[in-house]
């Protein structure tokens, strides 16, 4: 009895042990995230490398100009979507990763804006500022970036 | 009946992972439906202001609610929006505040030893609580480019420490005094341990410059040092032997070289005054310490890193006393106690994949004493025969296997652990080994509950004892 017992805990476990979804993992039905910036920004493209670097909170440069990332509030549906598509993190472990870096000195979180609209306006204001959203953020001073040099709707877009 | 047991177990277990599912599941986005098209032929795109085109698919009609690029120009940013946003800067989004925050823990540890055993020392015996780390980071970006730390650990020590002349005899260190604000009362006071203390200059990512006391960059767990972030309760003893110095006082560069989108290479160059009593503040020799670490990285499979570090020095106990010249002045010569060129080499590997980790390191010592500091002294274990310290190799390593389940971010992990080292203040050889196994549970991210059970063992035909000590500990640690 023992043995069989033993046997279902042990599945039972394994079945609790559900992967979280690959790095990079198509948000089903949702819209590919626009990479924001100044329309001033002296870039339209930014590697993939460099915006991961950016939002993991270590120094990161795109034509000289050092990124400052902006990030929308921890449980938003963009930040999910971003987390998962950038970072590789779900949401139930993106706080203990910016807990752990900043114990281990590798990087402090960005800065958090509260709402979509509020970045536009400090995207546009302050300089080297970087964040993402959908399209109805774009303006006449916010431009979207290319990642990797493809656009959101192009095959191979990283950042979905 | 056990057939229907173990299904109801099964669909249990089951109904509980896609609960786990279901609560870490992102809401849906809001689908973005792109916005009416322009009145006129739309075979092509239409520029966003200043920016790249967007596809023809963003165009079509879209909810009310989720609208089409805006042709108006935002709001100025507001004073109001700044303080907000906690920024002092109207030109930068660059948080300049001064930023507080650390760690703690707080252990129970027990021991089983046999009686009498040499493992009892140190109040080993007994089962015991203990605060271990209180440590308080403040950190601020002063510029874009440039970020100051400081780290201090508070501790109890020295109180209860053993006193210089008590390794055999067990005396502790005191230092119960009558304070002052109690009409008398005793207190017991401790310290503090500067861990680190810098200054980053980023020049580029693959740049950057620090100067001060830093932690060693070598290996895995000494830069990383957090009770909150170490799997085990403790970090392995070869992290504790003083292989590597913990920390050194001088400068620092390192950064990160991207290879790929998957592949990066890091590394670190240092200069400090190295190994020695006071290296904080002074270096007794002439002799400046250069080290390194280098490790690459590739997350195309998880996360994994593989690395090498180095470090050179020489290690160096003196006084300089006063002393009087054949012409009647007064002048100061070198006493040297002790010295040795040190040699230090590691490697590390870590491996993260899903929830599984896989970690190890390998860290050696060569220990070479130059003539005028190979200084003999009476040996008390030896019957107070002079003996002088010998050059020695020391080397250690560790394995941690774990695997971080869902369910409460629960791991269960084992740990093997091996060392041989030279002590050169006892003048002896030791050799151990250790094997560990344990939970590490993370219920929320800020909390981490670690209950381990092992045993240690000393090896080697000159072991002082063939005892084994089982131990038993729990650690809570937290990240405020």
């Amino acid at each position: 009895m023992s043995r069989g017992i033993t046997l279902y805990l042990l599945i039972g476990l394994l079945a609790l042990t559900v992967a979280p979804a690959s790095p990079g993992a198509a948000r089903d039905g949702a819209a590919p995230l626009l990479v924001l910036v100044a329309a001033s920004f002296p870039s339209n493209d930014v590697p993939f490398d460099a915006l991961r670097e950016a939002f993991k909170g270590r120094p990161s440069l795109v034509q000289g100009r050092r990124l400052v990332p902006l990030n929308q509030p921890l449980h938003s549906p963009l930040r999910v979507g971003f987390d998962r598509a950038v970072l590789g993190l779900e949401p139930s472990a993106v706080s203990a990763f910016w807990i752990d870096a900043r114990v281990r000195d590798e990087g402090k979180p960005p800065l958090e804006v509260p709402t979509p609209e509020l970045t536009v306006r400090v995207l546009a204001a302050l300089a080297n500022s970087i964040a993402y959203g959908t399209p109805s953020m774009l303006n006449p001073k916010i431009k979207a970036l290319t990642v990797d040099g493809k656009s959101a709707m192009q095959p191979g877009y990283p950042v979905q | 009946m056990k057939r229907l047991y173990g299904s109801a177990l099964l669909a249990l277990a089951s109904l509980a992972s896609s609960q786990v599912r279901a609560q870490d599941a992102a809401p849906p986005a809001p689908k973005e439906t792109p916005a009416e098209p322009q009145s006129g032929p739309a075979t092509e795109p239409a520029p966003t202001p200043s920016g790249a085109a967007l596809p023809a698919a963003v165009l079509e009609p879209t909810p009310a609610d989720v609208a089409a690029p805006s042709a108006d120009i935002p709001p100025e940013l507001s004073l109001q929006d700044l303080a907000a946003l906690g920024l002092s800067d109207p030109t930068s989004a660059v948080d300049k505040s001064l930023k507080i925050y650390g760690y703690m823990d707080f252990a129970l540890s027990a021991q089983k030893n046999p009686k009498g055993s040499i493992f009892s020392t140190q109040g080993g015996a007994n089962t015991t609580f203990y605060v271990g780390s209180i440590n308080l980071y403040m950190s601020k970006q002063i510029t874009e480019a440039v970020r100051t730390l400081l780290e201090v650990r508070f501790t109890y020590l020295p109180n209860g420490a053993s006193a210089p002349e008590g390794a055999l005899s067990g005396a502790k260190i005191g230092t119960s005094v009558d304070d002052y604000v109690y009409a008398g009362g005793q207190q017991r006071w401790g310290g503090i341990i500067l861990q680190r203390a810098y200054l980053d200059w980023t020049v580029h990512p693959a740049l950057v410059l620090r100067a001060g006391q830093y932690l060693t960059p070598y290996g895995i767990w000494n830069v990383d040092h957090g009770s909150p972030t170490i799997i085990p309760v403790l970090r392995p003893y070869v992290m504790t032997l003083q292989l590597f110095p913990e920390r050194q006082t001088g400068l620092q560069a390192f950064g990160r070289y991207a290879l790929s989108t998957h592949n990066a290479v890091n590394y670190a160059v240092t200069v400090s005054n190295g190994f020695g009593p006071i290296s904080e503040y002074r270096d007794l020799d002439s002799n400046k310490a250069v080290g390194g670490h280098i490790n690459w990285t590739n997350d195309g499979l998880g996360e994994f890193r593989i690395g090498g570090s180095w470090f050179y020095g020489r290690d160096t106990s003196a006084t300089q006393p006063l002393t009087f010249k054949p012409d009647g002045s007064i002048g100061s010569r070198t006493k040297i106690s002790q010295q040795s060129d040190v040699l230090s080499l590691a490697a590390d590997l870590r491996w993260m994949w899903s929830g599984l980790l896989v970690q190890g390191e390998v860290l050696t010592q060569q220990r070479r004493f130059t003539s005028q500091g190979s200084v003999g002294a009476p040996n008390a274990l030896a019957g107070n025969q002079v003996l002088a310290p010998k050059d020695a190799l020391s080397w250690g390593t560790y394995a941690l296997v774990g695997y971080r389940f869902r369910w409460l971010g629960v791991m269960p992990y084992v740990i093997q652990t091996y060392n041989y080292r030279y002590d050169a203040s006892a003048y002896t050889f030791g050799e151990s080994s250790a094997v560990a196994g344990g939970l590490n549970i993370r219920p929320v991210d800020s909390v981490v509950l670690k209950l381990e059970y092992g045993n240690l063992r000393l090896l080697g035909k000159n072991r002082p004892t063939d005892d084994v000590t089982h131990f038993f500990q729990a650690q809570l640690a937290w990240a405020f």
